[in-house]
């Protein structure tokens, strides 16, 4: 129950600072500071697929408190498939990388920042293709392709790297403190 | 320099073979990929057995002749055509460099082959490769009428390529690849 109301908590937080940072001019814009993608990758190096449930319930949340842009795009269909998709995307990049032998992104205790690196920019690539595709076959919308997924994919990547070693960092000054 | 242009030459047979074995399975329609494309398996076995600068050369060298071949060495409507010839050439460069600088593999486990870090690489470079190419073909007016389809289909035949070329590569040259001590 923890992990999920933890998980949640931390996109919808994640969610709601990004878009009062950079709020989107319309609905096909993607966010350059798209910290959510951090937090779900967080989420799933912390609690690994236990996370998957908390989330969902994170994304369908914001996208009710903050993304009113759902209803202007596709109504909630569109935000359902959306969320799932930014559930998905990272978690196959999580499991990609574990599957494949890569990185435990853990060496003797020790967070390896690199890995973790490979790892945002891997899910931002997942995420900006499904979501791209997704967009093109959902909507009519006659935004350009290159224009949409350089929003997303940049977006994800530096919001997600942001977020990322900005909590991790404090995280490890925070121990460091209480040794 | 003899090495360099040996390497090169041997890249530039084996990418051509693998080439033109997929030449009658290729589609007019830029929308569909070939369903199997090889080369990336052959770019990728090249680019990891003989190193960036002594495959890089020969494997532009083979996809452009083919690429001329096919095209008549006709140059105006097909440049963007040719570009993404570069980008296959470069893909695997990019892919290796990618997972070597993130220090996730070096490929290699105590001299031997990690093949799950191949399978992982051919992903890796079709998605390096296809993504550009998305933006890079419109840019010559010939319209993707489907971006979804154009992606899924050049992902999907770049992974089913890859993993065919680097399995077929491996059965024939079994023993000498088990006499090196690398399988």
């Amino acid at each position: 129950m923890n992990t999920y109301i933890q998980s949640s908590s931390i996109v919808v937080v994640a969610t709601g600072l990004s878009l009062s940072l950079q709020p989107p001019i319309y609905s096909e814009q993607g966010n350059y500071l798209w910290l959510p993608l951090g937090a779900i990758v967080l989420s799933y190096l912390l609690f690994e697929y236990k996370a998957i449930l908390g989330v969902f319930i994170g994304t369908m949340i914001s996208g009710f408190l903050f993304l009113d842009a759902w209803s202007s795009v596709g109504g909630y269909r569109f935000g359902l498939i959306e969320s799932a998709i930014a559930v998905i995307s990272p978690y196959l990049a999580f499991l990609s990388i574990r599957k494949f032998e890569l990185s435990p992104f853990f060496n003797n205790y020790k967070i390896n920042f690199r890995h973790i690196t490979f790892f945002v920019i891997l899910s931002a690539t997942y995420d900006a293709m499904f979501k791209f595709s997704h967009l093109l076959l959902a909507t009519e919308s006659d935004i350009s392709p290159s224009l949409l997924m350089r929003h997303y994919f940049l977006g994800e990547i530096i919001g997600g790297l942001v977020f990322v070693i900005f909590l991790l960092k404090l995280f490890d000054i925070f121990v460091k403190r209480l040794k | 320099m003899l090495d360099f242009l040996k390497f090169n030459l041997i890249s530039f047979v084996i990418v051509l073979i693998s080439r033109w074995i997929i030449v009658p399975f290729d589609h007019i329609d830029i929308s569909l990929a070939n369903y199997m494309w090889l080369p990336i398996g052959s770019t990728i076995i090249v680019t990891l057995m003989f190193g960036f600068s002594r495959s890089f050369y020969g494997i532009l060298t083979a996809l452009l002749l083919v690429a001329g071949i096919n095209k008549g060495f006709v140059w105006d409507p097909y440049q963007f055509s040719y570009i993404g010839k570069v980008i296959d050439s470069l893909g695997p460069i990019v892919s290796i460099m990618m997972m070597r600088v993130f220090q996730l593999s070096d490929f290699f486990d105590s001299g031997k082959v990690n093949h799950l870090h191949i399978v992982f690489l051919v992903i890796l470079n079709s998605i390096v490769v296809t993504l550009p190419k998305v933006f890079i073909y419109p840019l010559g007016g010939k319209e993707i009428p489907d971006p979804v389809a154009f992606m899924s289909s050049y992902i999907s035949s770049d992974i089913v390529g890859g993993l065919v070329f680097i399995y077929a590569f491996v059965l024939l040259f079994k023993p000498i690849l088990i006499k090196n001590k690398l399988i």
